[in-house]
């Protein structure tokens, strides 16, 4: 369970009053509950193996629904006040959390940076003139910077594992199906996840345990010995140097505590992105439908493109496409043969500038959000968990490390995970500039 | 949402990337393959 000290009406007050302070910088929260938090933070008890999250405070992605607070998906006109909570929130609530408020969110979770026309952007707190990532930018920001303790996320292409990496957190995209997306607004059903945003593993791992409904377990002890490590070669090739010198280094570290690590070929990520791209865009399309008309003009332009070329796709492309991500599934679980988790970057590079609209890695530039996306989409097809997972700084941003498993394989990748932390350099806190 | 062509030139680019991956998707060597609609397990 959570210790006292991040726990009850001084935590969610202490969490109050950074968020007075630093959402005008940061705009990590596009609604605030103040009175709401403090009256459930002075309610609950101390944790306790019945409520481990009790007086925790909590930001919740503003596509998820929180009773009586605002779900704008970070539109511009749409929105919905709604009566009951999420189904993933209402677990948090009964293990105790404290909804603080709603997080930042890409337009309707429709992107991997971070900023929003509408609301303004959310910005990185190591480095606030450069990108958090999203579209989970707010619970992000959020728990890196102590807004609140912890973070509910979605990643539907990478929108938890891409924040956490570049905000130096732990993420968690579980196996689909693990934490139900009732009560959350949809981006693509058939990719859709919800999962935790994290500072540590345990931290994480405790979350998604409640998120799960089931009983916490232990804290994961950080063991790699005797497992089996596949670095993914196809994947390595898309970071930049500096990020794979990194993730090279940390599997040698859990080589010499015990691990056995080798180069895996795994199938071809430009197969994914064909199969992403067509299969998103149709589904997304077929979401918006019902109010698409209504709020036409309000979409940027960028989302309502997305959405008018997914509404043209016929449905043989798409299914087309769904049946391509089965032989995909196929030829990674092949690739997975004889191991117990893939190991990857999570973003290519650490966090670009605000304004980068092009990456250049290893001598090819290509647009921000498919190079951001390049080391993540290709896990999303296969419906497996996957753990973001910080392993140091770089220039003083942070980097973090994918780790991928098995459906259902949660509990060995957050061992591993664990195991991760244990070697890798810590990142500092952001430091901001006192009051 | 219109089912024709908007006049919008950002959504019309974007489907003809769509279209050309689409392309990429040749449909044969599917035979036998069921299209994925439920969480897999593998």
């Amino acid at each position: 369970m959570v210790g006292p000290e991040a726990a009850g009406p001084e935590a969610v007050a202490a969490a109050l009053a950074r968020v007075e302070r630093l959402n005008p910088k940061l705009n990590a929260y596009l609604h605030v509950d103040a009175d709401g938090a403090l009256a459930a933070a002075r309610e609950a008890g101390p944790p306790s193996a019945e409520q481990p999250l009790a007086g925790v405070p909590i930001c919740v992605k503003d596509i998820i629904d929180v009773a009586g607070m605002p779900t704008t998906a970070g539109a511009a006109g749409w929105s919905r006040l709604p009566s009951a909570d999420a189904v993933a929130v209402a677990r948090l609530r009964a293990a105790g959390a404290v909804v603080v408020g709603k997080g930042h969110t890409n337009e309707f979770a429709y992107g991997i940076d971070g900023k929003n026309p509408h609301h303004g952007d959310c910005r990185n707190p190591h480095d606030p003139g450069r990108l958090c990532g999203g579209s989970s930018s707010g619970p992000a920001v959020a728990t890196a910077a102590g807004m609140a303790w912890a973070g509910l996320g979605s990643d539907t292409t990478g929108s938890i594992r891409m924040p956490a990496s570049l905000c130096g957190l732990v993420g968690i995209r579980p196996t689909r199906g693990l934490v139900p997306t009732a009560g959350v607004v949809p981006l693509a059903w058939s990719y859709d996840t919800v999962g935790p945003l994290a500072r540590t593993v345990a931290d994480a791992a405790l979350l998604l345990d409640v998120l799960a409904g089931r009983p916490a377990a232990e804290p994961p002890a950080p063991d790699s010995a005797g497992l089996r490590l596949g670095l993914a070669t196809e994947l390595l090739a898309l970071a930049a140097e500096p990020i794979r010198e990194r993730i090279r280094a940390t599997a040698a570290a859990l080589a010499g505590a015990g691990a056995t690590v080798t180069e895996r070929s795994v199938p071809d990520p430009a197969r994914a992105t064909a199969i992403h791209r067509i299969v998103q865009a149709a589904e997304a399309a077929a979401v918006h439908a019902a109010w698409f008309e209504d709020q036409r003009d309000r979409y940027s332009a960028e989302v309502r493109a997305r959405l008018e070329a997914g509404h043209r796709l016929s449905a043989e492309v798409y299914l087309r496409a769904q049946r391509h991500r089965r032989l995909f599934t196929r030829d990674f679980a092949a690739a997975f043969e004889g191991l117990d988790a893939i190991l990857a970057p999570a973003s290519p590079v650490a966090a670009p500038p605000l304004d980068a609209t092009e990456l250049t890695i290893n001598d090819t530039t290509q647009p921000l959000r498919p190079a951001l996306l390049s080391c993540l989409l290709p896990i999303s097809q296969l419906d497996c968990p996957a753990v973001a997972v910080p392993i140091g700084t770089l220039d003083g941003l942070p980097v973090g490390m994918q780790l991928i498993g098995r459906p259902g394989s949660e509990p060995l990748l957050l061992r591993l995970a664990a195991a991760v932390e244990a070697i890798a350099d810590p990142v500092p806190p952001p430091a901001f500039p006192q009051p | 949402m219109s089912a024709k062509g908007s006049g919008d030139e950002a959504a019309e680019a974007e489907l003809a990337q769509l279209m050309a991956l689409a392309a990429t998707l040749l449909a044969q060597g599917l035979e036998g393959v069921e299209p994925v609609t439920g969480p897999q397990d593998w």
